[in-house]
């Protein structure tokens, strides 16, 4: 839903919702009134946008060509592919079979020109093929397409109705002039287009830059000195390459190739962006450790999947040891893994496990997602793809895909009912999954360690069930211990969101005959058990 | 003649600074808060550049505490602290409690905590943790490090000049080290006065220290009972008052 004229209005709706009578544009209040169940979270259209330019890249796994068409839309210039995929059935049928496994709604079009891609995506009649062959049929088929079809504005569209056009045949049979003085170009130059007439050149989406250095070798490597001598031709590849982009590497990922086609990924992850070849060689000669090479290496590919801006001189790097804190921290963090190191957090909460918290060790992206799973994630429906008409393109067949979430159950039976699509702010009667959680984000904050009672030195994680204490006896870990003294009950109770009957604790600090000091506490259940939570010093 | 003693002397010195009994010229040693215990120390103190070693009971945060005092004296501008815990294999997993430092006056917020799985990544870690020069000091906490793991340990301090606190597990016979001292801390009963609950108070043995003493009282080994002040934030001095309760402080 989007804040829209007369309040908040539907901006995509799911198969359900539509099976349910709702559409596009209609109220949210109205909505509710057809649907009480519905789900509407706000609309995101930023997010679609980034997330309809990641399946564009995903998409050019088919084609070089392919690029995000508007806000619902792909389209691929599959000219010169298709043999690749046993010809432009295959194709769209690969192509319909991962979208539809990655969960997204989609009408699919393979047509002429780009142009009538969009028109054959979104507007053919029910039961037409997706494939439109050219030739006379096309032309037809085309023509026959209501005046939608031609990508103009809703407002010139609504004119052009209302004097009585309404396909596509009625606007060609009109002559040129007149309707180019009455309307502008825009009608003739469309209809070109969508009639393979006019030129309409797809440009591919950017790729990001990727910070890549890869090194194939005549020999299978085996020994750990070649590794090295080959890790640092690539070091220095990529940090050239990371200098001249004025980036430094957060993460790394090196990819060895063996030669009987297995692979082995070893990732590695800084606290600050770097670019410094002998740095980042020490980062990773624990690593290497765990280099397998098996009947050797053929192939070793370095790649900076997270990078910073990084503009400083590196020239203090190698002398002094201004970093060696932050060096030391990337090492243990690679070694140990980020959440086995870091400072301890305080945090506000009653709870003594939960008053400490722990930071991760200040390693870079961990959770580096592909744009595939990215994907795979997100729901966007897609329909369309169109053929076309013969043109003055030659031999060029394009391929374009609608994602448009309005329309995607319409007829040519793409879509899947169900629980796809989220991504666009659509109604959705089954339950929206919740937001995944984030990783709670720790801001910088008055750190305060209050400490209002003794607090013991070593915590139990976690705490270790024991005997109810004697009055002068305490049985633990299978001795039987004197009690100097038992002091307490400290009452703790766990914070009010968290709070359930008998979930508090009472907390008693006791002196064993030996002199040492334990914490124990009992819960606050009818039948009361007993923890060891700790120990004092 | 004078003039050979006192080459001599001069010698001695730069022969103990060499070999970690005394802190170089310029650099203090981390005095243990008590005039009794550094004075038991030729070097006045624990010397940095090297290990020192607290052993302790099963189940018994005595050392722990003992080493978070020491840490609540150094200087501010030393650098965090590294504190790797490597868990009991046979006991319940347990880790250090940052309100408890807070407790024994240490910093938590200049604290680092480690936690590798295996003796070997323990291991790992002191040893490139203790050539940082950066950090304020090393514990190494429930690590006993194999002999040959214990000289590398060893000279990896005196590379960083760093100080190393390792508190070993609870064994039957601690195994010979190369450390320069090694002492053994146990929790001592104390008796809740009117309005306050028992101090930490341990037993502190001084079990062997390289160079021996520095005022002539016990030769290398001593026997202190100590007491934490929680309002003064310092060790106290009890005198031995045969096994009767703790009643006075220094």
């Amino acid at each position: 839903m989007l804040p829209g004229q007369g309040g908040i209005r539907l901006h995509a709706v799911n198969a359900l919702a539509s099976a349910d009578g709702l559409s596009v544009g209609m109220l949210l209040a109205d909505a509710r009134a057809l649907c009480p169940t519905l789900a509407a979270p706000p609309a995101d259209p930023a997010g679609d946008r980034a997330e309809l330019g990641r399946l564009a890249l995903w998409a050019q796994r088919y084609t070089p060509q392919a690029t995000s068409d508007g806000a619902d839309g792909l389209v691929l210039d599959i000219t010169g592919c298709a043999h690749l995929w046993n010809g432009e059935a295959g194709l769209l049928a690969d192509l319909s079979q991962r979208l539809r496994r990655a969960g997204l709604t989609h009408r699919l079009a393979l047509t002429d020109s780009p142009a009538a891609a969009w028109g054959w995506a979104r507007h053919r009649p029910a039961g037409a093929d997706e494939i439109l062959p050219s030739g006379r049929a096309a032309w037809e088929a085309l023509l026959a397409l209501p005046l939608a079809a031609l990508r103009l504005d809703a407002e010139l569209t609504a004119d052009l109705a209302r004097v009585g056009l309404q396909r596509v045949a009625d606007l060609h049979r009109l002559p040129r002039a007149p309707l180019t003085t009455r309307y502008g170009t825009a009608p003739a130059r469309r209809l070109d287009r969508l009639l393979g007439l006019g030129a309409e050149p797809v440009a591919p989406q950017a790729r990001p830059p990727q910070w890549q250095a890869r090194l194939p070798l005549a020999e299978p490597i085996f020994t750990r000195d070649a590794i090295d001598t080959g890790l640092e031709r690539l070091l220095r590849d990529l940090c050239q390459q990371l200098e001249a982009g004025g980036r430094g590497a957060r993460r790394l990922e090196l990819l060895l190739v063996r030669s009987d086609a297995s692979q082995q990924t070893l990732a590695l992850g800084t606290g600050q962006p770097l670019r410094d070849v002998s740095i980042l060689k020490r980062l990773f000669r624990e690593r290497l450790d765990q280099a397998e090479p098996g009947f050797g290496i053929e192939m070793m590919l370095l790649t900076a999947t997270v990078t910073d801006r990084f503009t400083a001189s590196q020239t203090a790097l190698g002398s002094g040891d201004a970093f060696a804190l932050t060096f030391l921290l990337d090492r243990l963090c690679n070694r140990l893994g980020p959440d086995r190191i870091g400072p301890p957090l305080a945090e506000d909460e009653h709870q003594p496990e939960r008053a400490m918290g722990f930071a991760s060790g200040g390693m870079g992206g961990q959770n580096a997602a592909s744009p595939v799973a990215e994907i795979s994630k997100s729901v966007v429906p897609i329909s369309t793809v169109t053929p076309a008409q013969a043109g003055v393109q030659g031999p060029q067949a394009l391929c374009s895909m609608n994602l448009d979430p309005g329309r995607s159950m319409g007829d040519g039976g793409v879509c899947e009912g169900g629980d796809e699509r989220r991504g666009q702010g659509e109604i959705n009667n089954t339950p929206t999954p919740w937001p995944k959680a984030q990783p709670r984000a720790h801001t910088p904050r008055p750190r305060t360690w209050q400490v209002e009672a003794p607090r013991p030195l070593l915590l139990l994680d976690p705490p270790e069930p024991v005997e109810k204490p004697e009055a002068a006896a305490l049985v633990w870990r299978g001795r039987r211990h004197g009690v100097d003294w038992m002091e307490g009950p400290e009452r703790i109770r766990p914070d009010w969101w968290r709070a359930r009957p008998g979930t508090g604790r009472d907390y008693f600090r006791l002196q064993l005959a030996d002199g040492r000091r334990l914490w124990l506490f009992r819960t606050a259940e009818e039948v009361p058990r007993w923890f060891l939570h700790g120990l004092f010093p | 003649m004078t003039n050979r003693a006192d080459t001599i002397a001069a010698l001695r010195a730069r022969l103990s600074v060499m070999d970690r009994i005394r802190a170089p010229a310029g650099q203090e040693a981390l005095s243990l808060g008590l005039a009794a215990l550094d004075g038991a120390l030729a070097g006045g103190g624990l010397v940095r550049g090297g290990l020192h070693e607290f052993l302790g009971e099963a189940a018994d945060a005595a050392p722990h505490g003992f080493v978070a005092s020491l840490l609540a004296r150094l200087p501010a501008a030393a650098g965090p602290v590294l504190w790797c815990r490597l868990p009991p294999p046979d006991a319940p997993a347990d880790k250090p409690y940052a309100p408890g430092l807070v407790c024994l006056g240490a910093d938590p917020d200049r604290l680092i905590l480690a936690r590798p799985r295996t003796l070997e990544d323990a291991l790992w870690v002191l040893e490139e943790a203790l050539r940082c020069p950066r950090l304020g000091a090393v514990v190494g906490d429930g690590i006993a490090p194999p002999p040959v793991a214990g000289r590398r340990l060893q000279l990896a301090a005196e590379e960083g000049g760093m100080l190393g606190l390792l508190i070993l597990p609870p064994q039957g016979r601690p195994p010979p080290s190369t450390a320069l001292t090694r002492w053994r801390v146990r929790a001592l009963p104390d008796r809740p006065g009117e309005g306050d609950w028992g101090r930490p108070c341990w037993q502190v043995d001084l079990l062997r220290a390289r160079g021996g003493g520095r005022m002539g009282v016990a030769a290398d080994s001593g026997t202190w009972k100590v007491v934490w002040d929680d309002a003064a934030f310092r060790l106290h001095l009890v005198e031995p008052l045969a096994d009767g309760p703790v009643a006075a402080a220094e």
